[in-house]
This record gives structure tokens, C-alpha cells and sequence, in this order.
């Protein structure tokens, strides 16, 4: 019998470059309680979000994952023709086939990759690098453009003072390539599939529900034993954390995880859901590039990473930043 | 609006712990207060200023069993799983999401408790 060759992969995989897409139009607190029964000191003191942006017509999923995906391609230093694997991690298209994969390397300028959507719900963004670290490690791909994205307000009743605060839109991107050194870790992922109904759109609505005590509550008391597996998976401990950037879902949740976790006072918290509201499988990396942008997340940094959310989904992993 | 489920399986009563006492007449029954294992109503109620007081900076003093969680101590729907949650931990009881909603009061509390320990 001839025997099926395996493929040979490289020792690590890393990040080469981060990018991100905040869609044009900010839409305060101040606004929404214009529309709704809704203020500035409740949203903030319920879910921690200041502002938002929310998309325009033209800024769509696979507009916004372009513009993210080549400032990812362009800070990585490789040519579009260097990456052979694209993820596209989104919760909400409202048009299911075509996946938008295909196209947004093609925009891109990749030539014909591996293309495909992830839809982990919130968790998409490190359920893909997940999957794009295994791939290059075990030869499947080389390079690798990881896009979040999300236009969370074509999947929200922007009447509902309970939804319309809280979701947005945008879009981050990472290119990830062969590295002798691992720079991602091990993913610690998994699911609570019992509770599929607590982040649903449901038969026959057109907008998406949350059980927000249900969701709040697992996330605070279900998800620390993932982010110890993730630093205990990449054999590191809290203290060697610089970053701590968790799924931008709620400041409240945020700040109790990093409480629980015990981080000292070198670790940067990551809380950029004040200014872009929770913009699901875009957060993390949205996030990482305002961190990055700014200075207070330095190259080489090692990061904490976590998405969670419908499904229920959850997956982490410790990055090295590049 | 999508049901509300429980996300914390019941505890073990590890902390207080509902046993059962030989009466005088020699049957056996459940015990209330006069268990030592199981909270008084008044230890209960200290318990719960507590946890009021880590959680959402209520002064114990006021948490009186007439005050309305969210109208007079000021206790948003998302502290109330932390209390939720706290409560678990500290007095071994279980309170999915469903019943959560049905504590308004901090009686409600207090009584939700002492028949569930």
C-alpha cells in the first residue's frame, strides 16, 4: 500500500502584524438617550461603554475586513502573495452564501488561499487563531490573514435600550506566519453548548436576544478556569502577562477577571469597549491595535487573550505581540 | 425575550447544612433553628449586609428585609447575580436566573434562603 505523506510544518507560529477598522460615524451615550429611555451615567455604570461606531451602508463586512486585513498585511512586512490562508471570524452576515473569505483575500491581492468564515460567535477571533497556529504548524499554510469582523447593528433592535447600547461595528485583522519561536500558544477552547438560547437571534426575529444575568454570570464565574489553562498551556503565570485583552463584552466583566486573575500592577488591561462598545469577533484584535497604537502595549509584550460568547463559545491563548 | 436559565449547577451545602434531630417523641425530623449547622434568620441577614456591602458599597445598616433591592439600596440587575453568586458561596444554596428574578426585597432574599439552606 503507498503511503500517504504528511505534511511538515514549522516549530511555531506568530503574529507579524496587527491592523483595525473603526467605522466613521461615533455615536455617544448623549445620542442614544436622545431615541431611547437610556442615559450616559447608566450605560456606562451597566456595561462601561462611552461610545460606539456604528457602520454606514458602504462600510460593509467585506469593506471593512479589506481595510482592516491590509493594514494587518502592511504592518506584517509581507506581500499579499506571501499568505496563502485566510479566516474571516463573523457572527453577522446577513447573507450566509457566498462566505466572505474568498473575496476579501482576493481584494486583497492573495492569490487563491485557503478561505474560509469561523463563526464562534464572539470567540471567532481566537477560535481562528486557533486554527491558523495548527495550520502553519502542521504545514497547511505558511501565512495566514486572521479577520474579525462585525456589523453587530444589521443584528440589534437599535430601539431596545438593552441591546442598542451595548453592540457595534467594526472590524481587526492579524497576519500570522512560520516562527522558530512560538509565539501563540496552545488555545483553550470549548463551549457550553446547554446555553445556546442565552445569545440568539430567534426563530422569527430579526434581532438578536441576550439573557444578560446568564451571561454575566458565566462569564464571571465560568471563564477564569480558561484564561488559567491558556497561561498554563503556554507554561506561563499571570505575573508574565503584559497585556490583558479579553473580549471587549463589558467593562464590568473585564475588571472582574482581571481581579480574579490577580494581575500585578505591570499588566495593561485592555478596555477598549469604552470607546468601541462590544463589537464581538472585531474586539480583540480591535483592541490589541489601540493598545499597540498608543504605546501602552510594546512589541515582544506577552498577551492574555480570551473571546467568549454565543454558542455559548470560549477560547484563549497567550500571544507574543510583534 | 429569551428564558433565562441557570448557569451555576446546585452547591454542595458545605457550609450549613440542613441535618435532622430525634424529637422528644422520638421521631425523626427535620430541623430548623435549632440546628447549630443551619444560619439563623439574624446571621442571614448579617451575611447578606456583607456580601450587600462588598458588592455594591450598600451600608449594612440599611439593608433592612422591607428594602427593595433596585428602588432603595440602588442594586443594578447585574450586582444582583454577583450577590446571587456570593450567596451560593457563602450559605451552600443554588439560585438560577429564573428565581433570582423573583427576589426583589431584602427579605425575599433572607426568606429565599432559609428555606432552600
Amino acid at each position: 500500500m503507498t503511503p500517504i505523506k504528511p505534511s511538515q510544518g514549522a516549530s511555531g507560529a506568530r503574529i507579524l502584524g496587527i491592523g483595525a477598522y473603526r467605522p466613521r460615524r461615533r455615536v455617544t451615550n448623549d445620542e442614544l438617550a436622545q431615541t431611547m429611555d437610556t442615559n450616559d451615567e447608566w450605560i456606562q455604570g451597566r456595561v462601561g461603554i462611552a461610545e460606539r461606531r456604528w457602520a454606514a451602508e458602504d462600510e460593509t463586512l467585506v469593506e471593512m475586513a479589506v481595510a482592516a486585513g491590509g493594514k494587518a498585511i502592511a504592518a506584517s512586512g509581507l506581500a499579499p502573495s506571501e499568505i496563502d490562508m485566510v479566516v474571516v471570524a463573523s457572527a453577522s452576515l446577513r447573507v450566509p452564501i457566498p462566505g466572505i473569505g474568498p473575496q476579501v483575500g482576493h481584494r486583497l491581492g492573495v492569490n487563491r488561499p485557503g478561505a474560509f468564515d469561523l463563526n464562534a460567535g464572539c470567540a471567532g477571533f481566537c477560535y481562528a487563531l486557533g486554527v491558523v497556529d495548527n495550520a502553519i504548524r502542521t504545514g497547511a499554510a505558511r501565512n495566514a490573514l486572521v479577520v474579525g469582523v462585525e456589523r453587530l447593528t444589521d443584528v440589534t433592535d437599535l430601539t431596545d435600550r438593552g441591546t442598542a447600547v451595548i453592540f457595534a461595528d467594526g472590524a481587526g485583522a492579524a497576519v500570522v506566519g512560520a516562527a522558530d519561536e512560538p509565539g501563540i500558544g496552545p488555545v483553550a477552547w470549548g463551549s457550553d453548548g446547554d446555553q445556546h438560547t442565552a445569545i440568539a437571534i430567534p426563530e422569527g426575529l430579526p434581532h438578536m436576544t441576550m439573557a444578560g444575568q446568564a451571561v454575566y454570570r458565566w462569564a464571571t464565574t465560568k471563564l477564569t478556569e480558561t484564561l488559567q489553562a491558556a497561561m498554563d498551556r503556554a507554561g506561563v503565570t499571570a505575573a508574565d502577562i503584559d497585556v490583558f485583552a479579553p473580549h471587549q463584552a463589558n467593562l464590568r466583566i473585564i475588571e472582574s477577571m482581571a481581579k480574579k486573575l490577580g494581575f500585578g500592577e505591570k499588566t495593561v488591561i485592555a478596555r477598549d469597549i469604552v470607546q468601541s462598545g462590544n463589537t464581538s469577533a472585531a474586539s480583540i484584535p480591535l483592541a490589541l491595535s489601540a493598545l499597540i497604537e498608543s504605546g501602552e502595549a510594546k512589541s515582544g509584550d506577552l498577551a492574555l487573550v480570551l473571546g467568549y460568547g454565543a454558542g455559548l463559545t470560549f477560547a484563549g491563548q497567550v500571544l507574543r505581540l510583534p | 425575550m429569551t428564558p433565562l436559565r441557570s448557569a451555576a449547577p446546585p452547591r454542595p451545602r458545605d457550609t450549613w447544612s440542613r441535618t435532622t434531630t430525634t424529637s422528644p417523641s422520638g421521631a425523626v425530623v427535620p430541623s430548623e433553628r435549632e440546628d447549630p449547622t443551619l444560619a439563623s434568620t439574624q446571621e442571614i441577614q448579617a451575611g447578606l449586609g456583607e456580601i450587600l456591602e462588598e458588592v455594591a458599597g450598600v451600608t449594612p445598616a440599611d439593608a433592612t428585609p422591607e428594602k427593595s433591592f433596585t428602588d432603595d439600596l440602588d442594586v443594578d440587575s447585574l450586582s444582583m447575580v454577583e450577590i446571587a453568586t456570593a450567596v451560593e458561596d457563602k450559605f451552600g444554596v443554588a439560585i438560577p436566573d429564573d428565581q433570582l428574578a423573583n427576589i426583589k426585597t431584602v427579605g425575599d432574599a433572607i426568606s429565599f434562603i432559609e428555606s432552600n439552606q
